[in-house]
């Protein structure tokens, strides 16, 4: 095998690997990932949110407010969820900061918590249960 | 979430598309010669940021209002009966619809020069990579991401279980403008390929491809091109802003005022 049918061939897998985990997580496939800790009362330290924000304490306060909207030809724009004003990100590829972060500091759990409420379909689908 | 994480995210979103795309259009080059900081890549730069900093949230939230009003406008025995169809008749349905409805608000964009005025942003690239996908005005967006999500709004598809189809055409519609060549057969026919997209962005306003995605639509409005080579240029034929502000500006800006501050300008 060439160098560059090597390269095509790892180019074509990176792609599809991303990919999949990309859509793999659009569908909560990785909620198992949240970190959740009732016990802790800190702020983050990017903000003055209490970490025990619960799930449903969480959705409860954007209730009416996510909405999943297909996206423009153009961009990725709409292929997110709406959210209130900058109280979240309309950004979704959070899914490899949450693998990085699994194991640190609840800010940063907290995010994560929040972010997966609202972008994640199966979530709110346990929710209901 | 803090201003300090959606920048974190902005920046994490950025690392996550150029791992996706950059070894494919190295691998698979449509112009082989084309360099990753090819010429204007800090311009769109800026309208990638400008997209998940600022107006992405601001085209949503608006959407999002519009939604609440047909939430409360629209009969919900309507919606119920849409919601209680099967999941794969909803994401037939929800597609086709919306690219009926994108395909001829798109050809309009090109057509008429009210809406070309905003739309021109996004053609004036001339080099087309997954990064020069971002360049788009925000009241383009809005008319786009409007038009596109209308069925939705209006007929309440159930989008959250659709989940894995919306941000697989999220992706794609990147990925249709991405300096990739590659052979995917009849696939293209359904999903959309670079290059029936590159031709799109050829710098003949009208030349064809008009389709959100799937080039289903062009084929049945006779719009469908498929060349095998790709264009000579991109972009589009007259003289145009090169900067953020200026490309952000001169949409919105009456000819006569914009003509006056670019003479002043240049004197």
């Amino acid at each position: 095998m060439t160098k560059t049918k090597l390269f095509r061939a790892l180019a074509l897998l990176n792609f599809t690997v991303l990919l999949s985990i990309f859509l793999l997580y659009r569908n909560g496939s990785f909620d198992e990932y949240n970190y959740i800790d009732h016990e802790n009362s800190l702020t983050s330290p990017n903000g003055g949110t209490p970490t025990t924000l619960t799930k449903d304490s969480v959705a409860q306060k954007s209730t009416g407010g996510n909405r999943t909207m297909l996206s423009s030809s153009k961009s990725f724009v709409g292929s997110v969820e709406i959210n209130v004003l900058y109280k979240d990100s309309s950004n979704v590829f959070d899914v490899l900061k949450r693998i990085i972060n699994r194991d640190t500091s609840p800010g940063n759990a907290k995010t994560i918590k929040v972010s997966s409420d609202t972008l994640s379909p199966s979530s709110k689908k346990q929710k209901k249960k | 979430m803090s201003f300090l994480n959606i920048l974190l995210a902005t920046g994490v979103s950025l690392l996550f598309l150029s791992l996706v795309f950059i070894p494919m259009e190295k691998a698979f080059p449509a112009k082989p010669n084309q360099k990753i900081f090819r010429q204007q890549w800090f311009l769109d730069v800026c309208f990638f940021l400008g997209q998940y900093l600022l107006w992405n949230t601001l085209v949503l939230n608006i959407l999002n209002y519009a939604g609440l009003w047909f939430d409360a406008n629209i009969s919900f025995t309507l919606r119920t009966v849409i919601t209680q169809q099967p999941l794969w008749l909803q994401g037939l349905e929800i597609i086709l619809i919306s690219d009926f409805l994108i395909y001829w608000a798109h050809r309009f964009q090109h057509k008429y020069d009210v809406l070309w005025r905003f739309h021109k942003i996004h053609h004036s690239a001339e080099t087309l990579d997954w990064l020069a996908a971002h360049r788009e005005h925000p009241i383009d967006s809005l008319y786009t991401v409007g038009i596109i999500n209308l069925p939705a709004l209006i007929l309440g598809f159930n989008l959250d279980a659709l989940a894995v189809l919306v941000a697989f055409r999220g992706i794609w519609a990147i990925y249709i403008h991405s300096n990739v060549r590659l052979n995917i057969g009849i696939v293209k026919k359904i999903i959309g390929s670079p290059d029936l997209h590159h031709w799109h962005h050829d710098r003949e306003r009208d030349r064809g491809n008009y389709a959100n995605i799937s080039p289903l639509m062009d084929i049945v409005f006779g719009t469908y091109i498929c060349p095998d080579t790709e264009p000579e240029e991109f972009g589009i034929k007259e003289k145009f802003p090169t900067t953020y502000i200026g490309q952000l500006l001169k949409p919105v800006l009456p000819n006569v005022i914009w003509n006056q501050l670019a003479s002043k300008k240049e004197s």
